[in-house]
C-alpha cells in the first residue's frame, strides 16, 4: 500500500479510494488542514449544488403530466353491459360473416398472401359459437370486456398454391 | 403522477440540462427518454439501476440527436440569468443558488456532467463513467477540473 498523503484526495472525494484506504485516509484529513479544507468544500459544494438544482431546475407541470400520460395509461373500468351495446357486437358479427362470404368464396382466395386483418365481435349469451372456415385462422384478443369476444381471423395463406 | 416516478422525471431532467444545456430541449429530451423507458421497460433487470438505466437512455438519445447535427444549445446561464429557470422567486439565498447553478453551467460539458453526476446525484465515479459511457480515468480528470473551478467560485464567495 502507498503511503496515504494529499495524492489520493482526488480518488477520495471520486469514492474511488479502495474500502480498506478509506478509513486511513480520513485519519489524513483529520491531521492535514489542506485536505480537510478541501473535503469541507466538497461537501458543502454537494450540498449546494443539489438544494440548487433542486429549487432552480424543476420540470415544468405540463412535462411530468405527458411523461405520466405516457407512462401510466389508464385503462377504463369494467363496464356494465348494456342493450346497445349486446347489439353493436350482434351488428359487427353480421358484417363480418358478410365479409367472409365476399371475400372467400368457396375458398378461392386462399392463395393469396393476407392484406388484411377483420375483428370479429361475438357477444356472449345467444351466439356461443362460431364456425370458421378452414382457410381462416381465428385469434382471442382479451380487450377488457367480459361481455365482448374479439377475434383477429387472419387468412391462411399457402405459397405453394399461389405457384399454380 | 406517483411520487417515484415524479423523482425520476425531475432526476433526468435536471440531468438532461447538463446534456442539452436548454430547458426546452432538456424537456424534449427527459419526454423521449421516458418514452423510450417506457417500451423497453422489460429490459431492465434490477429496479435499483433504475436511475442509472434512465440515464443512461438520455445520454444514448442524445448522442443521437447531437450526431443528427441539431443547433448547439443556448447557454444554460443565459437562461437562468433571464429568470426563466427560477419558478421560486421567494426562495432564500437564489442569488446563490443561481450562481452556483451558473457557474456549474459554466463549466465544459463534460465536466459539468461529471461533477453533476457525482456532487449532486451522490454517484460513484464508475457509474458515472457509465452512464457518460467514458473512461473512468478520464471522468476522474474531468471531475478534478470541475472541482478546481468550482472551488474558485466558493473562495470568492467566502
Amino acid at each position: 500500500m502507498k503511503p496515504i498523503d494529499c495524492e489520493q484526495l482526488d480518488d477520495y472525494l471520486a469514492g474511488d479510494l479502495p474500502c480498506d484506504w478509506v478509513a486511513v485516509f480520513e485519519q489524513h484529513v483529520g491531521q492535514c488542514p489542506a485536505c480537510s479544507a478541501e473535503v469541507t468544500q466538497w461537501k458543502k459544494l454537494g450540498t449546494d449544488l443539489q438544494q440548487a438544482s433542486q429549487a432552480l431546475e424543476a420540470p415544468s407541470a405540463a412535462l411530468m403530466e405527458s411523461i405520466r400520460e405516457s407512462c401510466e395509461p389508464t385503462r377504463a373500468p369494467p363496464r356494465e353491459p348494456t342493450r346497445a351495446r349486446r347489439l353493436a357486437a350482434a351488428v359487427a358479427v353480421c358484417l363480418t360473416a358478410g365479409l367472409w362470404l365476399a371475400v372467400i368464396p368457396g375458398g378461392r382466395e386462399s392463395s393469396r398472401p393476407p392484406k388484411e386483418d377483420h375483428v370479429v365481435a361475438v357477444p356472449k349469451g345467444p351466439i356461443t359459437r362460431v364456425e370458421l372456415p378452414d382457410n381462416v385462422i381465428g385469434v382471442p384478443v382479451d380487450i377488457g370486456d367480459p361481455d365482448v369476444t374479439v377475434v383477429w381471423v387472419y387468412p391462411v395463406y399457402d405459397p405453394a398454391g399461389e405457384s399454380d | 403522477m406517483s411520487d417515484g416516478i415524479a423523482d425520476y422525471v425531475s432526476r433526468v431532467y435536471r440531468f438532461a440540462l447538463r446534456l442539452t444545456g436548454d430547458p426546452h430541449r432538456a424537456e424534449d429530451l427527459t419526454q423521449e427518454t421516458f418514452l423510450r423507458a417506457w417500451r423497453k421497460r422489460g429490459s431492465l433487470r434490477d429496479p435499483r439501476a433504475t436511475r442509472t438505466w434512465l440515464f443512461r437512455i438520455a445520454v444514448n438519445l442524445w448522442k443521437d440527436q447531437s450526431s443528427k447535427g441539431k443547433p448547439d444549445a443556448v447557454a444554460l446561464e443565459t437562461e437562468i440569468a433571464a429568470g426563466c429557470a427560477t419558478p421560486d422567486q421567494h426562495l432564500q439565498g437564489q442569488e446563490e443558488l443561481q450562481q452556483a447553478i451558473k457557474k456549474l453551467s459554466g463549466l465544459p460539458p463534460r465536466q459539468s456532467q461529471v461533477l453533476y453526476l457525482v456532487a449532486v446525484e451522490q454517484m460513484s465515479l464508475a457509474e458515472a463513467a457509465d452512464v457518460l459511457q467514458i473512461n473512468k480515468n478520464t471522468a476522474k480528470v474531468h471531475l478534478s477540473l470541475a472541482r478546481k473551478q468550482m472551488r474558485e467560485t466558493f473562495q470568492a464567495k467566502s
